[in-house]
């Protein structure tokens, strides 16, 4: 981790598996009391986190082989940037239909909240993909 | 995540504390479709000790909502205002009676 008056910089590397998840909470609540962000803010990126990184784990590769999930975090003035990186198939989820919020139980599908709520909760959202890998950038104002 | 189930006159109520996420929500789902199936059709949800809930624990709401549809009921309540405001932003304030307390959801069931 470095630290600058303007901005701080943390990283992380996780397998493609769901055990990751517990990695990522504990890597938050460190990251939140060294950046003196609020547990609402920490919760936010907690949230959004692990339902990309669900998303890659359960659905980019293709193979069985292990494969690394790199999560980058910047921290400006008034905002935090998270990139996630992964070599899994190409997938730009910001393509996504939103799911219809308005319909009774029945009417509504199981599942596809994840990247929804992604959208919801950040103040924006965007992919790229370059040198083989899916790049998803999400940035929330604190 | 903790579950705890209890019975109070023709109402199961399922006490969820901690964390819902994609690591534990399958024992969440399990438990949840096996005491509808053992035959309880009135369903209380108190989500107080609840801090943390993600989209694969909504999936789970959901499917024992359409399970519930016809022949049961299902209300929650005491929810914190994180929880709220997942459940808010995802429409499901519209598919569940919430109460502020245990007492009201009790009532509604009864």
């Amino acid at each position: 981790m470095t630290m600058s008056e303007q901005s701080a910089e943390a990283h992380l590397v996780l397998p493609n598996q769901l055990t990751g998840l517990e990695t990522i909470t504990q890597f938050l609540d460190d990251l939140a009391m060294q950046w003196n962000l609020s547990a609402t803010t920490a919760m936010t990126l907690n949230l959004v986190l692990e339902e990309a990184f669900t998303n890659v784990v359960q659905y980019a590769y293709t193979d069985d082989l292990p494969h690394e999930i790199g999560l980058r975090f910047t921290k400006q003035e008034n905002t935090i940037a998270i990139e996630l990186s992964d070599d899994g198939t190409p997938y730009d989820p910001t393509q996504k239909e939103d799911p219809d919020t308005t319909l009774s139980a029945s009417e509504r599908a199981i599942g596809g909240l994840g990247i929804f709520l992604i959208r919801q909760m950040m103040d924006s959202v965007h992919y790229e993909r370059k040198d083989g890998k899916n790049h998803l950038y999400m940035q929330k104002r604190i | 995540m903790e579950i705890n189930l209890s019975k109070s006159d023709a109402v199961q109520i399922a006490a969820i504390r901690g964390r819902i996420d994609a690591n534990n929500s399958k024992e969440l789902e399990v438990a949840l479709t096996q005491t509808i199936e053992a035959g309880n059709q009135k369903i209380l949800i108190d989500l107080s000790g609840l801090d943390y809930i993600s989209s694969s624990g909504l999936r789970v709401f959901l499917l024992v909502a359409k399970m519930l549809e016809k022949n049961g009921m299902i209300a929650i309540c005491s929810m914190q205002p994180q929880v709220e405001q997942i459940f808010t932003i995802s429409g499901f304030n519209n598919i569940f009676k919430i109460f502020g307390n245990r007492e009201a959801a009790m009532q509604h069931l009864a």
